[in-house]
């Protein structure tokens, strides 16, 4: 969780700093960007995937592997898909993060590989303020659009309480 | 896919816990077709000499045969023998059918063929045309037949049942216990059994093994079993005209053998 008490900014310089110079020269590429936002926002998914793993009863996949399930299905047939909210909300936390973060990529984005955000702030500072308004709904609306993807892929709600769509008379007495 | 019910030896077997032992030299056999207890107070090793059988512990010392194949290095996955667990540990997301025909999918079994298998064991349990229900829309002991069903479906040589009843009121659990050992007999399947409940011990074992300290304490046979054919033979040869002086000379050693013959066998 140490990446949350760093500000941005300081991540940004650090990323600068640690990979301007051999062997590892990155600045200025759109990998930096990536890397960045992998590292800063991968705390909140393994914390949620651990918690999500934790409330999963052992015995599933002791179950499973006495099926002659071996570890790889036992983990994507039954492991995955019970994680699979966790998985959901870590992913819709981390794209928005990443696409609204301005702190940390102000100092990492290049001319050609710039970010919408800084790309957005440099119009208002240019007074530009029509072309910021027009980037950010841009940006709000691919967003959304994206976020309901990634629920409507990964995000199918299967387990849990009897949803409201149970036809009482099926249940039992 | 006809393999029918194995044997499980123990040879000396020993399981640590870093300085704790849960299994202390254990030895101990089941025979083909045959329902053995594991019975003792918590904490005795007697869940944790199941899971080595299961393959879900590896035994630190010793070795453990499965139809006189030694397996004390195979995973559980590569063991024929399945699992019923305390908890049911019903697949969540999946549903009955799904979750009974996940033992056949996962071997690769035709899509088709494992939703039969798995329906078929289903109507065995008596829970045919449930298949379709989430497994958290069925009572207790509904899920627990499940359980059986899944872990029936494979028809693994043998079946382990870890304290299967011990979520159920007394009522459901006197009646889950007969079906299990009705359905042990009828499939002649090998099965050893763990539980703390003396009465459920008597009731379903053909063999019960009591343990305490993490070794085995006693082990008691069922009158049912290899006495009862004893005591049977004996009366049929006190019965027989041919050799009388021998049946004079069985019930000579035995006064009132006779008696109890003609109690087990009128049982029997």
């Amino acid at each position: 969780m140490l990446s949350f008490a760093i500000p941005g900014t300081v991540v940004g310089v650090s990323y600068i700093l640690a990979f301007n110079v051999p062997p590892i020269e990155i600045t200025g590429g759109a990998l930096i960007l990536v890397i960045c936002f992998v590292f800063r926002n991968m705390p909140v998914g393994v914390r949620a995937g651990m918690a999500a793993l934790a409330q999963i009863d052992k015995s599933l996949d002791e179950a499973s592997l006495t099926l002659g399930a071996r570890s790889f299905t036992t983990i994507s047939r039954i492991m995955l898909p019970l994680v699979r909210p966790a998985l959901v909300a870590s992913l819709v936390y981390a794209f928005v993060r990443a696409m609204t973060a301005v702190s940390a990529v102000i100092f990492l984005v290049s001319a050609q590989y710039n970010m919408a955000t800084t790309y957005i702030i440099g119009r208002v500072d240019a007074g530009e303020y029509g072309v910021a308004i027009a980037y950010s709904a841009a940006l709000i609306i691919f967003t959304l659009v994206v976020i309901l993807l990634i629920e409507a892929l990964v995000g199918k709600r299967r387990l849990g309480r009897r949803g409201p769509m149970t036809d009482v008379s099926a249940l039992p007495a | 896919m006809k393999k029918g019910p194995a044997s499980v030896e123990f040879r000396g077997i020993v399981k640590r816990y870093g300085s704790v032992t849960a299994v202390d030299d254990v030895s101990f056999s089941i025979a083909p077709g045959e329902l053995v207890t594991l019975l003792g107070p918590s904490g005795c090793g007697k869940t944790t000499t199941l899971r080595l059988i299961a393959g879900l512990e590896m035994a630190t010392e010793g070795t453990i045969a499965i139809a006189g194949k030694d397996v004390t290095r195979l995973s559980a996955a590569d063991r024929d023998v399945s699992m019923v667990f305390q908890s049911y540990t019903l697949f969540p997301h999946m549903s009955v059918l799904e979750n009974v025909a996940y033992g056949p999918n996962v071997q690769g079994v035709g899509k088709a063929r494992a939703r039969e298998m798995a329906n078929e064991k289903l109507a065995l349990v008596g829970l045919a045309g449930l298949g379709d229900r989430a497994p958290f829309e069925l009572s207790g002991g509904q899920q627990q037949r499940v359980a059986v069903a899944r872990a029936l479906v494979l028809e693994p040589q043998v079946l382990l049942f870890d304290e299967p009843l011990s979520n159920l009121d007394a009522k459901l659990r006197r009646r889950v216990r007969e079906e299990i050992r009705e359905l042990q007999l009828s499939l002649g399947l090998t099965v050893a059994y763990v539980t703390h409940d003396q009465q459920e011990a008597l009731a379903v074992s053909d063999r019960i093994i009591v343990m305490s300290n993490a070794s085995i304490a006693q082990v008691y046979a069922r009158a049912t079993g290899h006495l009862a054919r004893r005591l049977r033979s004996c009366l049929l040869d006190l019965l027989s005209p041919r050799d009388q002086g021998r049946s004079a000379d069985l019930a000579g050693l035995c006064p009132s053998a006779a008696l109890v013959c003609s109690a087990t066998w009128a049982i029997g």
